[in-house]
């Protein structure tokens, strides 16, 4: 079986880097700033490291369960899917400085869209 | 088979089980999301015993210094002892000497029925016999004996003002100690920026001397700020300092400055972001204490800037009343 995008972009200990690049471009981006506004940065980095870390394929226990626990404060708060796509984009962004080639974004992409419905606590396919 | 003390409880651990499975296999609810060592909702403390390295992949160095790992990835070798992250002691502690500072500083001496074990730049909470509780940081370095306390006195502050006619035989109970700012020897010649405001100096006079006790080599800037010069406590001792340790730069800033004082007017946040800037800032290691605006404020713009969010550690000197709702 072929390497996952956690392992290729160094694993472990390769994502602190990763988690600040990402972080750096969320908190810079203004369309999904305010959602990370957090005064506790390094909590709000550990939870943006379980983000990059699930959908690289790396270790993660996550559940459909979860991503709605996780988000439902965020949807009532206006979260919606112009959101979701920033942050797809923003995610692709960070993977291309990491070095991650297209075709593997459009995969990490892939899985992200496949929660997209329970980030935004809603029944699929609506 | 390892064992895994907790609490009360003295736990077999079965082969290959993590520390957050035996508790949980033993009815003991622990704070845990993701079981994958990431997100770190299930930080532990280990008082005795070795963790295997991969437990505390992640947690940063001066909470892996502490002894935290992950518990959820942890799968013990020997026997542990542990414990949650809210765990805290508490010691009996004698006032043995306090000095008036300029600044409306009290530099307040104290001396514990037990040995403390902190590291210089931790804070405290003191604790008045009726129950009155505000966290202060120790400005000593390491293994100093009597702790050293530098307190903004508010006249009418509950717990600074009574500290203000406090006498040595004063008693109070400590709790603690608590917090990630002080000194990791794990590169001697990593750079250093420490900046404060008011007494935000106390943690990072302890740091200081803890890095030039270690040897520390890489350049080291202390900036110390405060609304108007005259405010500046401790100029001769870091002033000494700087003068025996060419590494060491300290300079002090002032928004409103005394004639004839040798006080740079530049807001704190811009000195500091200019150091950064100059430094080589994916090695750099930052310390941030006092005024919780401005600690908050230059925090992110420092990581915006490129210093990795885990190198910066701050203490923001948040008041009582406002401490739930900001923190
Ligand atoms: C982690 C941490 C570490 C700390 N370390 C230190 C330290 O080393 N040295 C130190 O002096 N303090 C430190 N503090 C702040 C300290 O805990 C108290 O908040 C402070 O001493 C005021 O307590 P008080 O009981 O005297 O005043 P309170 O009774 O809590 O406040 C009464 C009044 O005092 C005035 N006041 C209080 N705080 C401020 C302020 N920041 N700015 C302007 N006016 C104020 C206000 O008028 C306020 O209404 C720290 C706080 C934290 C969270
Ligand atoms: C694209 C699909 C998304 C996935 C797969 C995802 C995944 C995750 C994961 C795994 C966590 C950590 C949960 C935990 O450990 O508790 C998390 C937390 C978080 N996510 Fe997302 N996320 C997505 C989209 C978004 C979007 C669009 C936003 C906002 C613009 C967002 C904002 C947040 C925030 C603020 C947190 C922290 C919540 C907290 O403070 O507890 N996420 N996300």
């Amino acid at each position: 079986m072929s390497k996952s995008i956690y392992e290729q972009i160094g694993g472990a200990p390769a994502m602190d880097a990763a988690v600040d690049l990402f972080y750096r471009k969320v908190l810079s981006d203004e369309r999904v700033s305010g959602f990370f506004d957090d005064v506790d940065m390094e909590r709000q980095a550990a939870k943006q490291k379980g983000f990059l870390t699930m959908v690289t394929g790396g270790p993660n226990n996550y559940t459909g369960r979860n991503m709605r626990d996780a988000h439902a404060k965020l949807v009532a708060r206006g979260l919606n899917d112009s959101h979701v796509d920033a942050i797809i984009e923003l995610l692709g962004q960070t993977l291309a400085e990491l070095g991650v080639g297209e075709e593997q974004i459009k995969q990490v992409a892939a899985l992200a869209e496949s929660v997209r419905d329970d980030v935004l606590c809603r029944d699929a396919a609506n | 088979m390892p064992t895994l003390r907790y609490g009360e409880h003295t736990l077999n651990v079965e082969d290959g089980k993590t520390v957050l499975e035996t508790l949980e296999s033993a009815g003991i609810d622990y704070p845990n999301s993701c079981r994958a060592g990431t997100c770190q909702s299930c930080m532990m403390r280990v008082v005795t015993g070795d963790v295997p390295d991969d437990a505390n992949r992640g947690v940063n160095e001066s909470k892996r210094e502490l002894g935290y790992f992950l518990a959820c990835v942890c799968r013990p070798t020997t026997d542990l002892e542990v414990v949650g992250t809210d765990a805290s002691t508490s010691t009996a502690a004698t006032v043995v000497g306090l000095r008036r500072c300029p600044g409306d500083v009290l530099e307040i001496r104290l001396r514990c029925a037990r040995p403390l074990d902190f590291r210089g730049g931790q804070f405290v909470t003191l604790v008045r016999s009726d129950g009155l509780a505000r966290p202060y940081s120790l400005a000593n370095p390491t293994g100093a004996t009597e702790l050293e306390l530098h307190v903004r006195h508010y006249p009418n502050g509950a717990m600074s003002n009574w500290l203000a006619q406090a006498t040595p035989g004063t008693e109070l109970e400590l709790r603690g100690p608590y917090g990630e700012c002080f000194y990791v020897a794990d590169d001697l010649d990593r750079p250093l920026l420490l900046v404060g405001t008011g007494t935000g100096l106390a943690p990072l006079y302890a740091i200081v001397q803890d890095a030039l006790a270690a040897g520390h080599r890489g350049p080291i800037t202390l900036l110390h700020g405060a609304r108007h010069s005259a405010a500046l406590y401790h100029r001769e001792e870091l002033a000494t300092l700087a003068a025996n340790h060419p590494n060491l730069e300290v300079v002090a800033s002032a928004l409103e400055v005394e004639k004839g004082d040798d006080v740079d007017n530049t807001p704190i946040d811009t000195l500091a972001l200019a150091r950064a800037n100059t430094a080589d800032r994916s090695n750099l290691r930052v310390f941030l204490c006092g005024d919780p605006a401005l600690i908050r404020g230059l925090r992110r713009r420092l990581f915006l800037a490129g210093v990795p969010l885990r190198a910066i550690a701050a203490d923001a000197f948040v008041p009582a009343a406002s401490r739930n709702s900001a923190q």
